[in-house]
């Protein structure tokens, strides 16, 4: 086996010395954190309060039947369809782009 | 030996996986492709892979066994394993990608150069991935307690030497195809533990699955009153749907397995669990390893869409494959519980389900599968640790001039000598459930990598300082109430212990990173790295 050029990075020298090499966008990285950001707080949302009813505190809402199953079996089923639709949305955002 | 045509199709699924790591070897002729297959994976061979190294023990074995023991709160690891994926695939996938090579001490390094980032990342890898080992040593050696009828003691050893043979024997291409036919492996054998499931025990019908359960005292609930039961009207036994009736009937303020909130000790607790959750995988290096498998971005994004995907299948089936196991096997669930066997009847109540359903053809299934989830964890854990100790440390600081041959020879006995720590905490945590265990891993990686990746991608006022503090205290937070956690020490420092140290130490990580930043000004080369990292 060889060693790949470049295998191992220098001892103190980053990668991204040169700043015309890479170049940069402001505005884009921004545009991009606040998409993010938003992505996120849409899944956080169904995550947490999915989560959060679940305990002592709150199980009371929890246990809230809808068509004989508590509400908790709902909102994690819940979970995983958000999820999915964060994830082609996201997707979605970067074809875009 | 108890189960031998069981034993035979595992050992037939071993010997397939040695082969394909055997035939990977071929396709490895250079560092880059021993660490990560030459860039060189499609998005769609990455997807399985990820998705076959991320089911781990914990999701085949402890958390379906969790459900058939307590109920509906211990869904709420699966649900967490989920989220993380899609913080992960929003904040990090493209970025981590785009911004390194081969380690995280690489994307640190690229932003703020040093050795002593490339060490420090190195020693929470190496923790982490240590960590996170042994439960997956823990689920192998009941496995083969099960099937073998051997010591546990014999079984962890026998586990943990077959994981350490699999890094010495293969490369990152090797392992990308194994984890990937085992990612299908374990997706199959949990759709057919719930199909068969519902074929011969509930009428075909998956919901029936659900409404038993409703009607059903989880065993934890139910084992502290099955005593006070009167014994059958014919002189027999109960059987199992009889004994759920029986104690329904007879205690009817007790919860059922649909009842939320009542494993759960609390919100704070609740909190804690799904914050480490969440924020876990952005923190585990076997996974992140893997986004540096595929050519670009897009690759690393479309890769992660199909493991989301394959996931969500995934942990629904084991919702209901955990309430079909309860049911089925309820009175030898409470026997076990009797016995004090939480952590065996745990981690055991899926090949168990699979004996019960199928005899020894799918109890051998299941064990592969269950085996096939260990591994293709085991030695991605273990390859991300070697990369991490040869490349970061012994290229990156010891040895810069040393032959490809020594960096290779230091990582592997570094991975044999980590296989033997691991292998030593797994004696200790023989009875811990291992959904549980690798929640705690989530933990850690969440109080240490998370933050520190996620803000060097993002935040241009990150320094190296606060890299450093940064993960030293959350290391050493999140450390010390793990510990304290398996020491049943109830508080630190008059803070109470929870089930899980992420709430702790991700708290404790940003407040240090964010706080050393703010003053200090060794920013790095953060405009050209984040211009990197973002571009496309």
């Amino acid at each position: 086996m060889r060693a790949e050029p470049g295998a191992h990075a220098s001892r103190e020298t980053p990668n991204y010395a040169s700043p015309d090499a890479a170049g940069h966008d402001d505005a884009a990285i921004s545009r991009k954190l606040r998409s993010a950001i938003k992505l996120l707080a849409i899944f956080c949302v169904s995550y947490f309060v999915a989560a959060m009813i679940a305990t002592p505190e709150f199980r009371h809402i929890a246990q809230i039947e809808l068509l004989g199953l508590p509400l908790a079996f709902y909102t994690g089923i819940l979970v995983f369809i958000v999820g999915i639709i964060v994830t082609r949305m996201c997707l979605n955002q970067d074809q875009e782009r | 030996m108890p189960n031998p045509i069981a034993f035979s199709i595992l050992v037939a699924s071993l010997l397939a996986v040695v082969y394909v790591s055997w035939w990977g070897k071929k396709f490895t002729s250079t560092t880059t492709d021993f660490y990560v297959a030459g860039g060189k994976i499609s998005a769609r061979l990455n997807g399985w892979a990820m998705f076959g190294d991320y089911c781990s023990a914990a999701s085949f074995l402890g958390v379906a066994g969790a459900i058939a023991l307590t109920g509906i709160d211990s869904w709420w690891v699966a649900i967490g394993f989920f989220g993380a994926w899609i913080f992960v695939l929003v904040i990090l996938a493209g970025p981590l990608k785009s911004s390194g090579k081969f380690t995280v001490g690489d994307v640190l390094v690229g932003r703020f150069g040093g050795r002593s980032l490339k060490f420090l990342a190195m020693l929470t890898t190496v923790v982490i991935g240590t960590l996170y080992l042994v439960p997956q040593i823990v689920g192998a050696g009941h496995l083969f307690q099960l099937l073998l009828g051997l010591d546990y003691l014999v079984t962890v050893f026998i586990s943990a030497t077959i994981m350490g043979v699999m890094v010495v024997m293969g490369g990152m291409m090797g392992t990308t195809y194994n984890q990937a036919i085992q990612g299908v492996i374990l997706l199959v054998a949990m759709l057919v533990l719930l199909v068969l499931s519902a074929i011969v025990y509930f009428g075909g019908n998956p919901i029936a699955i659900i409404t038993q359960a409703m009607d059903t005292v989880p065993p934890t609930s139910a084992v502290g009153v099955v005593g006070q039961l009167p014994p059958p009207a014919d002189g027999t036994s109960y059987g199992a749907l009889a004994l759920a009736e029986a104690i329904r009937n007879g205690f009817q303020n007790l919860p059922s397995a649909l009842t939320p909130g009542v494993g759960v000790p609390n919100a704070l607790n609740q909190f804690s669990l799904v914050l480490g959750l969440l924020l876990g995988v952005a923190g585990l290096p076997h996974i992140l390893i893997r986004f540096y498998t595929v050519k670009d971005a897009k690759d690393a994004k479309k890769g992660a869409e199909l493991t989301i995907i394959g996931l969500a299948v995934f942990y629904i089936a084991v919702l209901f494959v955990g309430y079909a196991t309860m049911t089925i096997l309820y009175p030898y669930l409470i026997e076990m519980l009797q016995a004090g066997q939480r952590g065996r009847a745990t981690n055991m109540a899926i090949p168990l389900l699979g004996m019960e359903l199928g005899g020894e053809v799918v109890l051998g299934l299941i064990a592969a599968g269950a085996m096939a989830a260990m591994l293709s964890t085991s030695v991605g854990l273990l390859i991300s640790m070697s990369t991490s100790l040869s490349h970061d440390v012994y290229a990156g600081v010891l040895r810069p001039d040393s032959s490809d041959r020594e960096r290779l020879v230091f990582a592997k006995l570094g991975a044999a000598v980590l296989t033997g720590i691991a292998l030593l905490a797994s004696i200790w945590l023989k009875d811990q459930n291992v959904a549980i265990l690798v929640a705690m891993c989530f933990g850690i990686a969440a109080s240490t990598f998370a933050p520190v990746l996620i803000l060097a991608m993002w935040w241009k006022g990150l320094t190296k300082e606060g890299v450093i503090a940064g993960l030293v205290v959350g290391l050493v937070v999140s450390l010390t109430f793990t510990f304290a956690r398996f020491s049943n020490v109830p508080e630190v420092f008059g803070i109470t212990v929870l089930g899980n140290p992420a709430l702790y130490g991700v708290i404790a990580a940003l407040v240090a990173i964010i706080g050393v930043s703010l003053v200090t000004r060794t920013t790095g080369n953060a405009r050209e790295f984040m211009a990197m990292a973002h571009r496309g």
